[in-house]
């Protein structure tokens, strides 16, 4: 039932679709004697091939887009999987932790106190009570600087941008506050008060505001990152 | 090496940093060139290539070794950027397989092209492809793999690899005709 003709022709398109992988070398020994022998006797398929092997050299030589990679990336990967993994880590009942008034209640706060070994949450509890005291520290050195923060002068964060308040330790250099700004693509608008807090604003939709505060808050710089109360973020 | 490889994956699915950094450092720029191969959006790439190592990194324990590490991460890869090219699709509403590659110069032979002619006219002849059919294209003759290789990066049977390879042949012989792609003597 099969005519020579039939199966010539099939043994012709199974050919034809394998010249790409002929070109490129990598075709098994059995599959590449089946075109050889094809190739011989066809006249259509060497022109193919030739084809094939001409769109072979053109994009061999299409020159690779590949920079280096930037430092800033890595470094905002990292934050992302920090980010997740305190997201993982988190347990349902810490939404219900009491946040500090002048915070947005929500998850970001949640998601900051949520991790499942008591102990380590205990500690978590006691470290956020001594910034919290530094937070408390700054608006008692002064206030005028923090009302700006909230209510009677609200900070005036460009359409599109993110103001988020960020305490730099006292070990931080100059250097390294402009690596980690550049980390986060944001830029100091406000401060710093005499306790070292800036209003530093990041691109709202960049990057998501828990990834950015991950990033601030695994440095060893930072000793506080949190949202400006108010000011809207995700 | 494809062992090293290994063995940083290895040690990334147990949450190993630095092996995550090595890799990183090490897949860089091989992504890059490919997610622009693939994608040919300069501006989607940063994002997609953090994506798949995002991937690599909550998902390197179900690298079973079967495959190359290489194939596994490219293949990451390679549905990555078709999801953000449909994402900017649905976004955009765009017809990028409308883009038509301009004629070559019809009165010579092909050494009229040079260089960077050629190469631009590839371009837009290649951007003209579905991303599927590009994808095969460059990873057969960019990056030299076996269909069966290919099969395994895009995640459909083999076939389906020579199918999509043997339409953009089809295509790309009538964008590209200063190529010599139509050179038919019989």
């Amino acid at each position: 039932m099969d005519t020579l003709g039939a199966r010539e022709e099939r043994l012709h398109q199974r050919v034809v679709e394998l010249l790409p992988w002929y070109v490129n070398g990598t075709l098994a020994t059995a599959e590449r004697q089946t075109v050889e022998g094809h190739l011989a006797g066809c006249a259509r398929c060497r022109a193919d091939l030739d084809a094939a092997r001409d769109l072979g050299r053109a994009v061999q030589g299409a020159e690779a887009v590949s920079p280096s990679p930037h430092p800033v990336q890595l470094a905002r990967l990292l934050a992302r999987i920090d980010a997740a993994g305190r997201a993982a880590e988190e347990e349902p009942e810490t939404a219900s932790l009491p946040v500090q008034r002048d915070e947005p209640a929500g998850h970001r706060r949640a998601a900051f106190l949520a991790l499942p070994p008591r102990r380590m949450r205990q500690l978590l509890i006691v470290q956020l009570a001594a910034i919290l005291l530094l937070a408390v520290a700054v608006v008692w050195q002064r206030p005028a600087q923090y009302v700006t923060l909230s209510s009677d002068a609200p900070v005036v964060a460009a359409p599109g941008r993110l103001p988020i308040r960020v305490l730099f330790a006292k070990s931080a250099t100059a250097g390294r506050i402009q690596q980690i700004l550049v980390g986060i693509d944001g830029q100091i608008t406000a401060g710093p008060s005499p306790a070292g807090a800036y209003v530093v604003e990041v691109r709202a939709g960049a990057d998501p505001v828990d990834v950015v505060l991950a990033y601030l808050r695994a440095q060893p710089e930072v000793s506080f990152a949190a949202p400006v109360a108010g000011a809207g973020g995700s | 090496m494809p062992d090293d490889e290994l063995s940083l994956l290895r040690r990334v699915a147990v949450g190993d940093r630095k092996a995550f950094e090595t890799l990183y450092h090490l897949y860089y720029r091989r992504l890059f060139a490919y997610l622009f191969k693939v994608t040919r959006r300069g501006e989607l790439v940063e994002e997609v290539l953090n994506d798949v190592m995002f991937a690599i990194w909550t998902s390197a324990g179900r690298f079973d070794g079967r495959s190359r590490p290489s194939t596994w991460i490219f293949g990451i890869a390679y549905h990555k950027a078709l999801k953000a090219l449909a994402r900017q699709t649905v976004g955009a509403g765009d017809e990028p397989e409308r883009e038509v590659a301009e004629p070559a110069t019809s009165d010579g032979p092909e050494s009229l092209l040079t260089r960077r002619e050629v190469a631009n006219t590839l371009g837009k002849a290649l951007g003209a492809l579905s991303p599927e059919q590009r994808a095969v294209v460059e990873l057969t003759y960019y990056y030299e793999l076996s269909y069966g290789e290919i099969a395994e990066i895009v995640g459909c049977p083999v076939n389906t690899v020579k199918t999509r390879m043997f339409h953009a042949r089809r295509r790309l012989k009538d964008l590209l005709p200063g190529l010599g792609i139509d050179r038919h003597t019989g």
